[in-house]
């Protein structure tokens, strides 16, 4: 009897003792995986991918099981390239399902029933993700209502003409009233985004997975009603959480809303159309790899500047917009953004793109992009630089990268951070070799300790000709006249290196391409630039809170 | 013979000038929009309007930039076009190669001088100011000519630039 009673409550408590989202362990041997369709509205194919999401979710819960392709023109195309990289790296093997139906066979056996979404009222689908996550239930409109129950799911809630003619603080209200006292509080899901008659709920599967609340509420104060529930919320996570998703497009920016999730000390993953993240938070890097960095210097290494300009040209969208894969990568020094986040909710991703570097590729840390440091309240701010240093030990990391878009609604010079967060950075990070800030061009330097702070110089955007970028260069290298001088380059979005290396053949002063721990130390060699800080503007975010 | 050619000149004079200091009635007055296929790249903005306000011997320049309907600038020059009188323009933000890194530095303002060429058909300016770089302050040199197309419907902004061996051209029509 005992020996029987031992293996029951061992495999009751086998999910328990498997993973769980943002718990990477080895991968399993075999998934399924399912196409989802090209039609994102509300009137056309959304039901059915909302549906397989939902599912996805649930089955995932606490193990990668199922996988979904999603189409050619989904915003994180090039991420996948993982599910062959699963396959050939990882020996994994998938079993295609072909039909809504096949899948429920498969994995329906995760559903204890279904949840009916009104199609006439975009928000209750957000609203049927939350109780999908708690009530454990597929997601589905009226018209799958027939193949869930064929399969034996039972109606777990039906929001039909529920929600008809109120505004999404009433609904979203009401599904806090009904459902928030069941809910994670250490996760959030925003499935914002699209707006109108489109919704792209890639992270659904997040939310149901770890029993988050999903809203799209809007950061914009002048909301008031939104905005007060959103920060209801927020308030009542706890420290070290995350925010998963993205803003709506249609009701607040992007600087609003993860300004208001910082004050909160809460960092943000998006975008809302993140592929299969239950899946990849869920396998961990291949057995015997390693993330390691080609570090060039250490915190005590003495280099000398020289009369020139030395040049840096950083990649901050890191490796997934296409430069990683060009031919020219590894012919001269070039430095990705590579926050601390993906080792621990994309492991896999953040191999296939690591695993080939050259000699040329230097990997930037930080703990910001999706935290502001100027919003952060300060009591959080030690915390998150102890889990930004002990990431980056691991990664042999030792640069940090920051972005605050804090201020907003100036037409320059918002990027710059005021002497009380370049304190901070000085204070907490004291073994980095430097900082480098921006995302626009900024003008806060800094150098103290042997570690040089310095703010992007220019920002290659895709989009400008070639012939005005080159005179553009040239002529900030003549508004600098004392050398050396120091220029680090943001290059942007899908700027190929064959266009980077172009530029470069053709300035007038010809610079010294070094990485950029290397640069940062050349400017503590030698400091040309003028100490410099936010000076306060109106909108400026002055004193962090809620 | 001497009084005739006197009085010739004059009018010669009083014409040329008439074309561009007829106040309200100057060709030049309007709200102008910017055509950014026919212009230098202006990038990270969209578009950019300029609205030209004859004030007696003066004249307001209003440029505005637009990025995104909740972020555009504006910078306004008022000029006297009379070929020595400088005025001084208050200026916050440098609004032009906005990927570089320049912020409007030493007094924060436009000192200006204008003058009409090619009988007041182009206006004619010439700007310092300072720019604030990574290295400190650095002191520019602004040409700029506004052509008005004959039948006053093109406006061709011409610039040159004392630390960029690059004309910028920007043409607008009237919005």
């Amino acid at each position: 009897m005992k020996p029987f009673r031992f293996l029951l409550g061992f495999f009751l408590l086998l999910p328990v003792l498997r993973a769980v989202p943002g718990q990477p362990v080895a991968a399993p041997a075999t998934a399924y995986a399912f196409t989802l369709r090209d039609n994102w509205k509300l009137q056309g194919e959304l039901p059915v991918n909302a549906f397989i999401i939902s599912l996805q979710g649930l089955a995932n819960t606490d193990a990668a099981r199922l996988y979904l392709d999603y189409p050619a023109s989904w915003e994180f195309h090039e991420f996948s390239l993982v599910k062959g990289f699963y396959q050939t790296r990882y020996g994994m093997k998938f079993t295609q399902l072909a039909t809504p139906e096949a899948a429920l066979e498969a994995l329906g056996s995760f559903a204890k029933g279904y949840i009916v979404w009104d199609r006439k009222v975009r928000t209750s689908l957000n609203v049927a993700f939350t109780a999908a996550g708690l009530l454990r239930g597929v997601v589905v409109d009226e018209s799958l209502i027939p193949l869930a129950e064929q399969h034996g799911l039972k109606p777990l809630a039906d929001f039909r003409g529920k929600f008809t003619g109120q505004t999404d603080v009433q609904i979203y209200q009401w599904a806090y009233d009904q459902y928030w006292k069941d809910c994670s509080r250490d996760y959030l899901v925003w499935l914002g985004g699209r707006g109108g008659d489109v919704m792209e709920p890639g992270m659904a599967d997040i939310a149901i997975a770890t029993h988050a609340f999903v809203a799209d509420l809007s950061a914009d104060p002048k909301d008031k009603e939104e905005y007060a529930l959103h920060r209801k919320l927020l308030g009542q996570l706890k420290p070290g959480s995350y925010v998963f998703g993205w803003h709506s497009y249609v009701k607040d920016t992007e600087g609003q809303w993860v300004t208001l999730t910082s004050s909160y000390g809460l960092k943000v993953i998006g975008l809302n159309t993140f592929p299969n993240f239950t899946f990849v938070s869920q396998v961990d890097f291949s057995p015997g790899f390693t993330l390691t960095n080609n570090t060039h210097v250490t915190r005590d290494t003495q280099v000398t500047a020289e009369k020139k300009v030395y040049l840096c040209l950083v990649q901050t969208d890191a490796m997934g917009l296409g430069a990683w894969k060009e031919p020219e990568r590894g012919q001269i020094p070039y430095n990705w953004g590579l926050g601390i986040d993906g080792a621990r909710w994309y492991p896999a991703i953040i191999e296939m793109f690591t695993h080939d570097k050259t000699p040329n590729d230097y990997f930037i840390g930080g703990q910001s992009g999706y935290m502001y440091p100027i919003a952060t309240p300060a009591d959080r701010f030690p915390v998150l630089m102890q889990e930004m240093n002990e990431q980056m030990a691991k990664f042999s990391q030792n640069v940090v990268g920051i972005m605050d878009y804090s201020l907003r609604g100036v037409p320059a010079g918002y990027f710059d951070l005021p002497k009380r967060t370049v304190d901070l950075y000085y204070k907490y990070a004291p073994g980095a070799v430097g900082f480098i800030n921006g995302y626009y061009a900024a003008h806060t330097y800094d150098l103290r300790n042997g570690q040089a702070f310095m703010s992007y110089d220019y920002y290659l955007d895709e989009k400008v000709p070639e012939a005005d970028v080159v005179a553009d260069l040239d002529e900030l290298i003549r508004l600098n006249p004392v050398r050396p001088y120091y220029l680090c380059i943001d290059v942007r979005e899908w700027n190929s290196l064959k266009r980077v290396m172009s530029i470069i053949s053709k300035l007038e002063e010809k610079p010294e391409i070094v990485p950029l721990d290397t640069f940062l130390k050349l400017a503590a060699s030698n400091k040309t630039y003028k100490t410099r800080y936010r000076e306060s503007q109106p909108g400026d975010v002055e004193a962090a809170g809620k | 013979m001497r009084k005739h050619l006197l009085v010739a000149l004059s009018l010669c004079w009083i014409c040329s000038a008439g074309f561009a200091f007829a106040g309200d009635a100057s060709p030049f007055k309007g709200r102008w929009k910017l055509d950014p296929a026919r212009s230098s790249s202006i990038r990270p903005w969209a578009n950019i309007t300029l609205e030209i306000t004859p004030k007696g011997e003066t004249f307001e320049l209003k440029r505005t930039l637009f990025w995104t309907i909740a972020k555009q600038g504006t910078e306004l020059l008022v000029v006297r076009p009379d070929d020595h009188t400088v005025t001084d323009n208050p200026a916050k933000y440098w609004f032009d190669s906005a990927y570089n890194n320049a912020y409007i530095g030493g007094d924060h303002q436009q000192h200006v001088t204008a003058g009409w060429l090619d009988g007041g058909r182009i206006l004619r300016l010439e700007i310092t100011l300072s720019l604030e770089m990574q290295q400190g302050d650095y002191p520019v040199h602004i040409y700029r000519e506004y052509r008005l197309s004959a039948d006053h419907n093109t406006l061709k902004v011409y610039e040159l630039r004392s630390t960029r061996d690059q004309a910028l051209t920007f043409t607008y029509t009237r919005a």
